[in-house]
């Protein structure tokens, strides 16, 4: 058999396809993945929304309830509600931020393959950098985490509570554990998928650019 | 034309270059079935994103294999095997008698890579070397020289493979 034949044998496919399927069932599967794409699509809205609602539903509660509240006329109360607002709206900003670039690199399935490849990697370098910078992890991690204590000790404030004795070392306790878990599944993440997967393109990029 | 036309007809009219890299890039009944699955939703979906600047079946290439490679990515990492939906039958076997030849002509393709795998189905296809680099994003002197190779070799296994008949 030469080459020929070979191109030949392969065409014959067709003409005699060497499977058959349901038109109805295949219109019916694609449908349903339609629904379900249209609610992961949904669901990431709300999430992306909902974070940002939440955030400014936060930012606005504290500085109402100080307005109300006897205590908010020292210029602690006003460094209060300042610490605790401003990192949730950069939080905020953050994620939508975050959305936007994700949503720019998502994989097109049109492109040249190169050009695939290239764009999945500069999404999975995007993740990377993200989850590897101190900057992003300060925004994503820290920022909520000050935002939450800065709140806690305006509550505390507010109803001119006094500390237990055991309070300081529980919050800090629970900062640096929530920091750490952060760090870790950031770690994981980093380890288990991404970098394997970057790798993964790299090579993929070097077998098309690459003479065998 | 609306896109559950277009779509209807292209799927119709090219299923065999849909099975074609469906059976080159997956080797088990079920993995078959959920690539083909994964490339005709990648087509619906990209349907209205076609702008006619290329054949139908150029584009439908395109889609197939970079869907068709994404897919052998997430099979690695993800080796288990994934539910369908309880909608499994979509892709069933033809009646008619599976060509020897053909089948060893796809085993001499799964064992080459993924990269050479693309290359190998768009020179059996017929598509010029311009084509091609403008699928993969290459130069067309690097489709030259690897489909060379790839010719020669498989040149080669089909000669060894007809002394063996001998």
């Amino acid at each position: 058999m030469n080459f020929d034949e070979v191109q030949a044998l392969w065409r014959s496919q067709d003409a005699r396809p060497p499977y058959s399927f349901d038109e109805y069932i295949l219109r019916y599967i694609v449908d349903q993945r339609r629904k379900e794409l249209s609610r992961l699509f949904f669901r990431e809205m709300v999430g992306v929304y909902g974070a940002t609602l939440l955030a400014l539903l936060g930012a606005s509660l504290l500085p109402i309830a100080m307005y109300f509240s006897e205590t908010f006329r020292t210029a602690l109360d006003i460094v209060l509600v300042i610490g605790s607002v401003a990192p949730l709206l950069i939080c905020a900003v953050a994620i939508h931020v975050v959305h936007a670039r994700r949503k720019r690199l998502e994989p097109s399935f049109t492109s040249p393959l190169r050009e695939a490849i290239e764009r999945d990697l500069q999404r999975i370098d995007y993740e990377i950098s993200r989850r590897t910078a101190f900057r992003h992890m300060l925004t994503m991690q820290g920022l909520p985490l000050i935002s939450g204590v800065v709140i806690a000790i305006a509550c505390i404030r507010i109803n001119s509570m006094t500390l237990p004795i055991w309070f300081g070392p529980y919050l800090t306790l629970v900062v640096v554990g929530c920091l750490a878990w952060g760090v870790r599944s950031n770690n994981r993440r980093l380890e288990r998928d991404l970098y394997p997967r970057r790798q993964e393109l790299q090579a993929l990029r070097e077998k098309l650019n690459g003479v065998p | 034309m609306t896109q559950q036309k277009t779509f209807d007809e292209w799927i119709g009219a090219h299923r065999a270059l849909l099975f074609k890299v469906v059976r080159a890039y997956a080797f088990t009944p079920h993995d078959r079935e959920d690539l083909f699955q994964e490339i005709v939703i990648q087509v619906w979906r990209s349907v209205p994103s076609f702008r006619g600047e290329s054949a139908v079946t150029t584009w439908l290439y395109r889609v197939a294999l970079n869907c068709a490679l994404a897919w052998s990515r997430e099979r690695k990492k993800h080796p288990e095997v994934r539910e369908l939906d309880g909608m499994e039958l979509t892709l069933q076997d033809s009646h008619e008698a599976r060509n020897p030849r053909l089948e060893w002509l796809y085993e001499q393709i799964a064992k080459l890579s993924e990269v050479d795998r693309s290359l190998t189905l768009l020179l059996l296809d017929g598509f010029s070397y311009r084509d091609i680099a403008e699928m993969l994003g290459i130069s067309e002197s690097n489709v030259g020289v690897k489909l060379n190779r790839i010719k020669a070799r498989l040149v080669e296994h089909m000669s060894q493979e007809n002394d063996s008949e001998l």
